[in-house]
């Protein structure tokens, strides 16, 4: 009896006994603007990552520094630029996303005051699936 | 021939071929630009009146005299406008750095002059560097100045004031007669104007 105990605590050991799964969704190369002064929109890039095995659908990303965040899509196509809203950004189970410079990225409208960070959160619906924490980059950087 | 004279015309023809590739080497291949397109003929700048950053009434002739680099935008644009203006910065300190005088103008022209007032764009130009030239006015004046460019523009669906505006996206040269000499399409990148920009400006 004794030698099955030891058998099963070496192998929860090896292998793990317990299910714990991180976060469904993870942030990762996290880059959000200042607001240019006197401006009342600024940008925001990262990369999220879907660590669950389900699609992750994201319907809307708030910011208590900002009155509004907005997913845009952009696309140039023949020398012309054009952006669109995006109102849902699914992500399959094990991909990412991106936010790029000159594509899909945040488009942070009115912000509150002057603070030095950001926070981002992510909802699926009423559900808030990712809250990031970020410093503002400078446009010069 | 006899045979010295024969050795003297040889060893002169290998001297002179030698002179020739060595010529050549030094030479290098002919420069052409990376990205830009040279237009084949230059577009003369059209009539208009508009304003500048500082609210003074311009026209053509605020292009005379300079190199230009300009590009069409809005100030409530969160991504490609500050990331071209900040490119076009960096180029011009590159250019700076390396040398190159006379160095182009940055010029801002809104797409977007129901929120771009004189002041909103002398903030957002001045971040950007000295000496760089906003410009906005009366849509049909700004309408009067893109056109003949080919350049588009045209306010996207939104609410109120949160609205985008679809733009083109190229940086044009303007040569100090105010002509429009060439232009890069996006994506545009700092190596490709820092290499191409002192060859369109030695054509003037």
């Amino acid at each position: 009896m004794i030698r099955l105990l030891l058998a099963l605590v070496v192998a929860c050991m090896t292998f793990g006994c317990a299910d714990e799964p991180g976060p469904p969704l993870v942030a990762g190369n996290v880059s959000i603007m200042r607001p240019l002064p006197g401006m009342q929109t600024s940008a925001g890039y990262l990369e999220l990552s879907n660590r669950s095995r389900d699609t992750i659908n994201i319907t809307n990303v708030t910011s208590p520094e900002f009155a509004s965040v907005e997913m845009h899509e952009m696309i140039i196509a023949d020398d012309v630029a054009r952006m669109r809203p995006l109102a849902i950004l699914s992500i399959a189970p094990g991909t990412s996303a991106t936010f790029e410079r000159g594509g899909r990225h945040l488009m942070l409208l009115r912000p509150y005051g002057t603070a030095d960070h950001v926070t981002l959160q992510f909802y699926a619906g009423d559900l808030m699936l990712l809250s990031v924490r970020a410093e503002f980059e400078s446009a010069a950087d | 021939m006899r045979p010295r004279n024969f050795l003297v015309a040889f060893l002169l023809g290998i001297a002179i071929a030698a002179g020739i590739w060595v010529s050549l080497s030094l030479r290098g291949p002919a420069a052409v630009p990376n990205a830009a397109t040279i237009l084949p003929a230059t577009i003369e700048l059209p009539q208009f009146s508009l304003l500048d950053q500082h609210g003074q009434t311009i026209g053509k002739d605020v292009f005379a005299g300079e190199w230009d680099l300009v590009f069409f935008g809005f100030t409530n644009c969160p991504d490609l406008c500050p990331l071209t203006l900040q490119l076009l910065s960096q180029v011009k300190k590159r250019l700076a750095d390396a040398g190159n005088q006379p160095l182009p103008r940055i010029v801002l022209v809104s797409v977007d002059p129901q929120r771009d007032t004189p002041a909103a764009i002398r903030s957002y130009i001045n971040y950007f560097g000295e000496d760089n030239l906003g410009v906005t006015g009366e849509l049909d004046e700004l309408r009067k100045l893109a056109a003949p460019l080919g350049i588009f523009f045209e306010k996207s669906a939104g609410d109120g004031d949160d609205y985008a505006v679809d733009h083109s996206t190229v940086v044009l040269v303007v040569d100090p007669q105010s002509r429009l000499t060439a232009l890069f399409s996006a994506p545009h990148r700092i190596e490709d104007l820092v290499h191409d920009l002192p060859l369109i400006m030695a054509l003037e």
